[in-house]
């Protein structure tokens, strides 16, 4: 078959390398059952990329596919630690409410999920930028106090709430 | 950030304008070449959707969870204790779910809270200032006609603000501490309240106060600065001299002098999560001195050096205070 389709590509891609992947996402998360799923998700990324992407245009012929796709797994791999960074110090704070003010399981969910969102959004900002915009979005702080709280000028807040909310409007679905 | 592309130009341009209306209050002219801009092209608007969008989510998010989980970065050893904390939320969950579910949901976004063991401080829209000491929750009412504080539970110390419709022309909306007890009226003022299990405690530093019994309202009773008193829902008094170190927590310190052992551990048990117990056959013996409270863990750990009692860890989040071993 000398031109193959995409589907038929990813398919021999899969058959060639997903165990390989998974193996290889096993040494470097040290545990089987996430290194299954990544390796599988590595994969329905490839399948649900947008029609523009270079490599579904060529249809999948890469020249170096293990190296493509631990770049895709790597990202994943990032993901992954993220959430899982972000449930974890989710979790304490919710261990530190007073029992009465702790959300409903379900409220829970919806939160953790906002959450989520927004982590993924605010992920690349630089950490003063990031407090400078969690601290006005999250308490109402004003610049004046947030300026204090951060050892900036008043003057980088007002930018770093402009910058972060830039970032967000571009990233944002 | 240097705007290359035109994406990122009107994303810039987007989110000027969101804080440029936030910044400008009411104004009419801010309003209208906001509104020109966004017309301008469909993609102003759907930039304006989206940083809407945004800040509609954070609000709608608790901030005394979202801000420890999205700025988690600044505190790296969160990981690790959230292991244990884990833990102890599967032993603490299903009282803590039931308690929720008696609650109207609304709570927990309209109000202002503070965890076991944090302190914080907050502006109020008329410009007070509000610091909520350890496991607080107080909902903000503000209306054209009053500014209005329900203390729920915990403490907080009050630094009123000159009402900014008086400068608009309006009369000044009095400013109220409502609690389980009864009203607090401020004149002009600093002062601490605090709400136990039956009683409010309010203690005054500067100006005045008028407390109102919920249930004996003509029991009025006026605090001038300086001066402290407890009431209950039908009774207020007698006046004492305030405590100047009772707002010490502020700065996150507790100050006692001669306290019993027992009331100390109550004391610090507002500022820790979990149990803190004391055992009544060491209850009695008399602590003086002042404490940091970021770090409670280290305050027990200290007693055994001050008196003779020992600190015994069932876990965590479970701690007794008993007689040492004989």
């Amino acid at each position: 078959m000398r031109h193959p389709t995409a589907e038929q590509s990813l398919a021999l891609l899969y058959a060639d390398h997903h165990g390989w992947l998974r193996g290889w996402l096993q040494r470097k998360l040290g545990d089987a059952a996430d290194a299954a799923d990544l390796a599988q998700d590595t994969f329905l990324r490839l399948l649900c990329a947008p029609e523009h992407t270079p490599e579904r245009q060529s249809a999948w012929q890469l020249r170096e596919a293990r190296a493509y796709l631990t770049v895709v797994a790597k990202r994943l791999m990032v993901n992954l630690h993220r959430r899982r960074s972000l449930e974890a110090a989710y979790l304490e704070a919710l261990a530190q409410l007073p029992e009465a003010a702790a959300p409903s399981p379900e409220q829970r969910l919806l939160i953790l999920e906002t959450l989520n969102e927004l982590d993924a959004l605010l992920d690349a900002l630089p950490a003063k930028v990031r407090s400078a915009f969690l601290l006005a979005q999250l308490e109402g702080l004003g610049y004046a106090e947030i300026a204090a709280r951060l050892a900036v000028s008043e003057r980088s807040v007002k930018r770093y709430m402009v910058q972060a909310m830039a970032h967000c409007i571009l990233l944002a679905p | 950030m240097n705007a290359t592309t035109p994406e990122q130009k009107i994303a810039l341009a987007a989110a000027e304008w969101h804080f440029r209306l936030r910044e400008a209050g009411a104004d009419p002219a801010a309003d209208a070449a906001c509104a020109a801009w966004r017309a301008a092209d469909p993609r102003h608007e759907a930039a304006w959707a989206k940083a809407e969008r945004i800040a509609g989510s954070f609000a709608g998010l608790p901030g005394a969870i979202a801000l420890p989980a999205l700025d988690r970065r600044l505190r790296p050893n969160a990981r690790r204790q959230a292991v244990k904390a884990l833990a102890a939320l599967l032993v603490a969950a299903p009282a803590g779910w039931l308690a929720w579910h008696s609650q109207p949901a609304r709570q927990l976004l309209a109000g202002e809270r503070t965890a076991s063991g944090e302190r914080r401080r907050i502006t109020l829209a008329d410009g007070s200032r509000v610091h909520l000491n350890s496991a607080t929750a107080v909902d903000v009412e503000f209306d054209e006609k009053r500014r209005v504080l329900r203390l729920q539970r915990g403490e907080i110390f009050i630094d009123t603000a000159v009402d900014p419709q008086l400068a608009a022309g309006l009369p000044a909306r009095p400013f109220v501490v409502e609690t389980d007890a009864g009203s607090i009226r401020a004149l002009g003022t600093r002062f601490l309240v605090r709400q136990d299990d039956t009683h409010s405690r309010v203690a005054v530093y500067q100006g005045a106060v008028e407390i109102r019994p919920r249930r004996a309202v003509d029991r009025q009773l006026r605090l001038d600065a300086g001066e402290q008193a407890s009431f209950a829902a039908d009774a207020a008094g007698p006046l004492a001299a305030a405590d100047p170190r009772a707002a010490d927590w502020r700065d996150g310190r507790l100050f006692v002098r001669e306290m019993r052992l027992a009331d100390f551990a109550a004391e610090l048990g507002r500022h820790r999560p979990g149990l803190l117990r004391c055992d009544p056959a060491v209850g009695e013996q008399r602590i003086s001195g002042a404490f940091e409270l970021a770090d409670t863990d280290a305050i027990l750990a200290s007693l055994p050096e001050a008196l003779p009692v020992k600190v015994v860890y069932r876990s965590r989040y479970w701690v007794t205070l008993t007689a040492p071993d004989a």
